[in-house]
């Protein structure tokens, strides 16, 4: 794919060593990309685990400093916020599950390194939802959404209650009682997988390590913001590479995406982490899910627009890009 | 990424431009820790003063500038963690409605080529009126020149009181201070200590004045009476 | 929140996780799990380092500041103690144990 070969931000990514030797016009290039991508702390958490910093230009070391703060900051915020919510649920043995960007938190993933997450994702079972909902009001949080029309919308179309902030705090709390929405074509059983979930951090639980790298690949290529599908894959990349030190996770990788019926975004995962990040992915596992795979000219397309979207700055534009966004814009719906 | 923009008419096109500079550095400066303060220093006087848009700290700073002191920033004091000092940013001053005729009467009083120094002025923006003022050639020439805050000055413009320094704890000082940062929260342990340090070497005060002559003079003052106890850090 | 605060038992957890500012007239306290900074005086301080030296209840922390003090406390003190407390939970200086 000549597309993403020749990204720099891409070849960063897969290479952080090459920081110390970028021209000035290449950090800029580099820079702007991963701002774009979201993908700007990331570098810096690289540079530091790296210990290059100091041999990067100045600017670039402030631009680092910068955005390590942001990522401590969002860390400690969203870490804060799960020790209030546990305070709220004081007494009760709910079961509340973090998704997403709190679970990798809890579970210091080396995803969250220089990561940033705005808001905190929890699951409760649906029969409960309203006694969480409760709770949270209870201890000081607010609904975002005031008119009945916006409330009636999430409590009957959305998975979720309408979201909540504390006015303290300013993290946005959406509680869901499933994955994906109610009118989403792919409905993996919610049951399976909160029965699988693990303890961690604060009495929380977590998803099983393969049900969170499912459930983020779900979200490939779904949501709107096809321009975060670069930091998306990335997370999919880390998980493969940190969960697949452990054998048994390849082993019950594709069985569960089968039993899930997630195998098409697992599929997708498992071809673009490998394409765009070299990701070190047994071969057996690539032969296992190699027949929950597209046609060969949806694969096609998807070969030839994916690297494209990823590697393409919002400045660069022009009609190819168009076509890319909005084709697969469209296609994920 | 850029949904807080509200378009604005070509004509006040600066106006925008002047949005969207801040917007970057409180943005994407935060390796910085940020005051919304006027900052100028002197001879070794590192002065913060932190306030809320009105007070006039603005228009303090900039007259400061053209009194001999060094314009670090009218709105903006990045304070360096590492180095400990304040570090200047001394783009063009954002004067504001009554303050604009304020200041050209104040710099056409120490130099004759005044007008070239303000822009034409922008009507309607958001803020009102708006004129951009060309900070100091000292100013300017010494915007690599850091120093180390030793002075917190709280103004408060009033227009029918009598000039005063009024002494505040350092427990104050410390909270306006905080109050006054952008990105005390966001950077979290070395703000508050870098806060903590700041007071700990600083002399505090509060200032209330009717016009901004009153106002350099208390300044002036404050930093005289306090000479010798800065002497000794 | 209501008396059933007097039943919970608080500590300060994990500890060393305050950082402090001592000047004259207030303590500030800045906490590195919750990044919030927080102005003491010195009656909100005292009840911060009982806290501090182990587990407690309202009951215990009363005891504790007329030990203290040498005489009982009077009904406003006693209201105050409870807002302390009340107000050290919500900003999450002390938690249940």
């Amino acid at each position: 794919m000549p597309h993403t070969d020749s990204n720099i931000l891409i070849n960063v990514l897969r290479n952080p060593n090459l920081m110390t030797g970028l021209s000035t016009y290449e950090w800029n290039e580099c820079l702007r990309e991963a701002k774009i991508a979201g993908l700007a702390g990331r570098l810096a958490a690289d540079a530091i685990y790296l210990d290059i910093i100091e041999q990067l230009p100045l600017k670039v070391q402030n631009t680092f400093q910068s955005n390590t703060y942001k990522s401590q900051s969002s860390t400690r915020k969203i870490k804060w916020e799960i020790n209030r919510v546990r305070r709220a649920m004081q007494g009760n043995d709910e079961k509340l599950i973090l998704l997403k960007g709190g679970a990798y938190i809890a579970e210091e993933l080396k995803c969250t390194q220089g990561r940033v997450s705005v808001d905190l994702d929890v699951l409760v079972a649906k029969n409960r939802i309203d006694f969480a909902e409760e709770k949270f009001l209870a201890a000081g949080w607010e609904h975002q959404v005031e008119n009945d029309y916006d409330q009636k919308y999430y409590r009957e179309y959305a998975h979720e209650l309408p979201p909540m902030v504390h006015p303290e705090r300013y993290i946005s709390i959406d509680v869901y009682y499933t994955i994906l929405p109610m009118t989403s074509r792919v409905k993996p059983d919610i049951q399976k997988m909160i029965k699988d979930s693990v303890i961690s951090l604060d009495g929380f639980y977590v998803f099983s390590k393969v049900d969170m790298l499912l459930h983020n690949v779900v979200h490939l290529f779904q949501d709107e913001e096809i321009r975060s599908s670069l930091r998306n894959l990335l997370e999919q990349h880390d998980m493969f590479t940190e969960f697949g030190q452990n054998e048994t996770f390849w082993q019950s990788l594709v069985p569960r995406a089968v039993e899930l019926g997630l195998t098409r975004s697992l599929y997708y995962s498992l071809h673009f982490t490998k394409l765009i990040f070299q990701t070190d992915i047994p071969e057996n596992v690539m032969t296992e899910i190699a027949p929950y795979g597209p046609g060969a000219l949806t694969m096609g397309l998807m070969n030839w627009m994916v690297p494209a979207v990823i590697s393409t700055t919002l400045g660069a534009g022009g009609l190819n890009r168009w076509i890319c966004q909005n084709g697969l814009y469209m296609r994920s719906h | 990424m850029s949904d807080e923009f509200v378009p604005l008419p070509a004509k006040i096109g600066m106006v925008s431009l002047e949005m969207g500079l801040n917007w970057h550095v409180a943005s994407d400066c935060k390796q910085y820790l940020m005051f919304h303060a006027g900052v100028v220093a002197k001879e070794g006087v590192g002065l913060i003063m932190p306030a809320a848009s009105g007070s006039g700290k603005s228009t303090l700073a900039a007259g400061l500038s053209y009194r001999g002191w060094q314009l670090h920033s009218d709105e903006f004091g990045l304070y360096d963690m590492n180095s400990q000092e304040l570090v200047p940013y001394p783009r063009a001053v954002s004067l504001k409605n009554e303050s604009i005729a304020v200041m050209r009467d104040w710099v056409s009083s120490v130099d004759d080529k005044y007008n070239e120094y303000f822009t034409e002025e922008f009507h309607g923006t958001p803020k009102g009126t708006i004129c951009y003022m060309r900070p100091h050639k000292d100013s300017i020439d010494k915007m690599h020149v850091k120093t180390r805050p030793n002075l917190i000055i709280l103004p408060i413009f009033d227009a029918t009181a009598t000039p005063e320094i009024r002494p505040i704890t350092k427990a104050m000082a410390f909270f306006r201070l905080v109050l006054s940062s952008a990105n005390y929260g966001d950077i979290g342990k070395d703000a508050f200590l870098a806060i903590s340090r700041i007071i700990e070497e600083s002399e505090v005060c509060e200032i209330i004045y009717p016009n901004l002559e009153e106002a350099v003079k208390l300044v002036e003052e404050f930093v005289e009476k306090t000479s010798e106890s800065r002497g000794q850090l | 929140m209501s008396d059933q605060i007097k039943n919970i038992t608080f500590n300060v957890p994990d500890g060393n996780n305050f950082l402090w500012s001592e000047w004259e007239d207030a303590s500030v306290v800045y906490d590195k799990r919750s990044g919030h900074t927080q102005v003491l005086n010195e009656f909100a301080r005292e009840i911060l380092a009982l806290f501090e030296d182990g587990p407690k209840k309202f009951d215990d922390i009363c005891f504790e500041l007329e030990e203290i003090m040498g005489n009982d406390l009077d009904d406003e003190s006693l209201a105050l103690i409870f807002q302390t407390i009340n107000g050290f939970d919500s900003m999450g200086l002390i938690e249940p144990v």
